[in-house]
């Protein structure tokens, strides 16, 4: 071996060596690998839990409640996993593609739907649990139901407000938006309010966005009775036109950025560029908290149909591939028990599902002038019904709207695309 | 000797692999080589070459990612070239995307380099400065130029107090949105490129430069004449690279437009993405991966073959 050896490999050849191999890995750097990053329980009472947070505040507050399923039953311990809401969904995918789930999962009433085939039914454990289904809202406790059966215990729900920059209405001299307020004052209001770079209202690319507003004008959800997306019909594409022209012809909302920004509407509205958005009271103690202006909340206006609004929440269900679902069962008791609820509710980090535990939020965050506006959503609001392919109709939603809502596209266009899309294949 | 050790080795190996060009091959060597081969060829096994036909197995299934799968043969197949019109606007943004992003790329990076090419002062700090888009994660520079470019952004308040008209809503609008994800890509990538032309040019000889002028060649027939020919193996070897990295975007446009608006950035790996991981169907996803293989190994190919036209290897 000498260097004449080394020296027959050509500076042709070595590139075309190069060459080759750099193709070949870019090529493999194509197949995907799996996430392994799921576990499953371990001998004895050791059981996972995967449940998204948004920060460390949050997941402490998780670790908390997972040490109440510890002191309640000793013998059970709770091994908290998380990630960040985004990532949940893609991770919690995979996981369950590789039979490799957490034994106890978080899940959004929307989403149910998709996963119940990875979720344990609840419904005969009921009793053995001590869970009454009449001490939590109604309205959450069925929206965790698919075909009928319970998926998930609910730890928290709310319904979609109209979030508001009282500050900017006080200054603008304009009556704050309250109950009983109707679409005219609404859009009154934004007329009004507008004003250069800031927006009387933003609206997003959100389906969740536009769902309260086509309740409100036609008393119409996005899913028949037969469990069907029913997009295609005039109530939608009527609201979905007078939504577009807020932006195009109005202007009175920003032009939509992105397909991709899910939180950009409340972001514009706190960072004080919208006088008002849609959101859930999940983001209320947030909002207080950022925004330099003085936050409110009021109903949806009332529209042709009414106020009308939807409830959407979260709870927590048993993965079936938890080797002891029983004492999965159990710990998810105690996680939406009465004093994990009094415990979240006070901490701000969720507006209890259990009726007799709401109180803990108004009071422990100082919202108790918040009360009346929450019954009176709560009061007009209907579960959040979707189908199993929600992420596909959100997606494309998301995408299509994004140009309809800045005039490149038609309201046909949108609701013709979502159609045909979403459809489940 | 320490440095060239392994190159004979592992030439030898090739010229092995290769059908035994090498005459030095002893019988006693396999022995020897196997156990050196086994941790590399487990690991290339276990988590190449499995997946790679796991992928390809998959493609000929409905594969949901809860419930059983189901053999449906070229059904996704058929489905990608018939009744899907996402996947051929995927392929057509695709397409668009490497038509614009490889020239564009190519061409200012090797603009770039003859410019820093000569004894220029600060010519190691411009290479330094056009490298750093490289080597920062691709994501953060999306959320970057998201930022610039939203409406009410820097690009846009700017345009607005220097012309009083804003600038278009960039990855609002289904005209702006490619262009955006290209001009962001460029930015990003035509740093590495910059580098490897910029080093190929240091080592063409100034004896073959000065005796072209001396001829009477001017500065553009030098480079054009004498440099651009010295440099055709880098450039191949850039335009490969830069071909197949530019087929698998997928990054900047999820983070700048999430695909959209509507489908108007949508390229073939960003539907991959959304058919596995955000509808569930990793059949039809495989499918769409093992197309996007055939392509890039048929591009692949033809730019190999197409090489002994114009690439100039100087010995």
């Amino acid at each position: 071996m000498s260097l004449s050896s080394s020296s027959a490999i050509s500076r042709r050849r070595l590139l075309g060596m190069t060459g080759a191999s750099a193709a070949a890995m870019a090529l493999a750097a194509c197949g995907g690998g799996s996430d392994t990053a799921g576990g499953s329980s371990g001998g004895g009472g050791a059981l996972t839990w995967y449940m998204w947070s948004g920060s460390t505040a949050e997941a402490d507050a998780w670790k908390h409640v997972a040490g109440m399923v510890t002191e309640k039953d000793p013998t059970t311990e709770l091994t908290f996993q998380t990630s960040t809401f985004n990532d949940f969904w893609t991770k919690l995918t995979s996981q369950a593609a590789s039979g490799k789930s957490a034994d106890i999962v978080g899940m959004q009433a929307q989403r149910a739907p998709q996963f119940k085939q990875l979720l344990v039914p609840l419904d005969d454990s009921l009793a053995s649990l001590g869970v009454s289904a009449s001490e939590f809202d109604a309205s959450i406790f069925d929206g965790m139901k698919v075909d009928g059966k319970l998926m998930a215990l609910p730890y928290d729900f709310g319904p979609l407000v109209i979030f508001y920059n009282k500050t900017a209405f006080q200054a603008a001299g304009l009556p704050e938006p309250a109950i009983g307020w109707t679409q005219e004052q609404f859009e009154e209001a934004t007329r009004k309010l507008t004003k250069g770079s800031f927006y009387g209202y933003n609206s997003g690319s959100n389906i969740d966005g536009v769902l309260p507003w086509v309740l409100s004008q036609h008393g119409v959800a996005a899913v028949d009775d037969s469990g069907k997306l029913d997009l295609d019909n005039d109530a939608w594409k009527q609201t979905l036109q007078w939504y577009a022209d807020l932006v195009t012809k109005d202007k009175v909302a920003p032009p939509v950025p992105a397909a991709n920004t899910a939180a950009a509407s409340t972001n514009q509205f706190l960072s004080g560029n919208a006088a008002m958005t849609i959101d859930g009271p999940w983001s209320l103690i947030n909002a207080k908290a950022t925004a330099k202006f003085e936050v409110g909340i009021a109903p949806m206006p009332v529209c042709a149909s009414g106020s009308k609004t939807v409830t959407a929440g979260s709870g927590f269900g048993v993965s079936t591939s938890c080797k002891d679902p029983e004492r999965a069962k159990k710990a998810i008791a105690v996680l939406t028990g009465t004093d994990a609820e009094a415990y979240l509710g006070g901490q701000g980090r969720a507006f209890p599902s259990r009726t007799a535990q709401q109180d803990a939020w108004y009071q422990g965050n100082k919202l108790e002038s918040a009360k009346d506006v929450m019954d009176d959503s709560i009061a007009n609001s209907i579960p959040y019904r979707t189908t199993a392919t929600w992420t596909q109709v959100n997606d494309t939603f998301n995408r299509y709207a994004v140009s309809t809502f800045n005039g490149d596209g038609s309201v046909d266009d949108l609701v013709a695309k979502v159609q045909s899309q979403s459809g489940a294949k | 000797m320490a440095v060239t050790a392994p190159v004979v080795v592992g030439g030898d190996t090739t010229a092995t692999a290769q059908g035994g060009a090498s005459r030095g091959y002893r019988k006693g060597d396999a022995k020897a080589a196997i156990p050196f081969l086994t941790p590399g060829a487990i690991g290339f096994l276990a988590f190449t070459l499995f997946p790679v036909f796991a992928s390809l197995a998959m493609s000929f299934f409905d594969w949901p990612v809860l419930g059983s799968p189901t053999f449906t043969g070229f059904g996704n197949y058929v489905e990608l070239f018939t009744t899907d019109d996402t996947f051929r606007t995927a392929l057509l943004n695709t397409l668009v995307f490497v038509v614009l992003y490889v020239p564009i790329n190519i061409v200012l990076s090797l603009g770039l380099a003859a410019w820093i090419s000569p004894r220029i002062k600060g010519r190691r700090f411009y290479r330094v400065v056009f490298f750093i888009p490289a080597v920062t994660p691709m994501v953060g520079n999306a959320v970057v130029f998201g930022l610039l470019l939203t409406p009410n952004g820097l690009i846009d308040s700017a345009m607005k107090s220097l012309f009083g008209v804003g600038a278009p809503n960039f990855l609002g609008s289904t005209s702006w949105a490619l262009p955006a994800v290209v001009m962001m890509s460029v930015w990003q990538g035509f740093g590495y490129n910059l580098l490897v032309f910029s080093a190929a040019m240091d080592a063409v000889p100034p004896s073959l430069t000065e005796a072209a002028s001396i001829d009477g060649a001017g500065t553009f027939r030098q480079f054009f004449s004498v440099v651009l020919p010295l440099l055709s193996p880098s450039i191949f070897f850039a335009t490969v690279l830069t071909l197949i990295s530019s087929f698998q975007v997928f990054t900047q446009a999820y983070v700048l437009t999430g695909g959209g608006p509507g489908s108007s950035t949508t390229t073939l790996v960003m539907y991959l993405y959304q058919s596995g991981f955000q509808f569930f169907r990793l059949g039809f996803a495989s499918a769409i991966a093992w197309v996007l293989f055939v392509i890039i190994m048929f591009i692949t190919g033809l730019q190999f073959l197409a090489q002994k036209k114009w690439v100039h290897y100087d010995q």
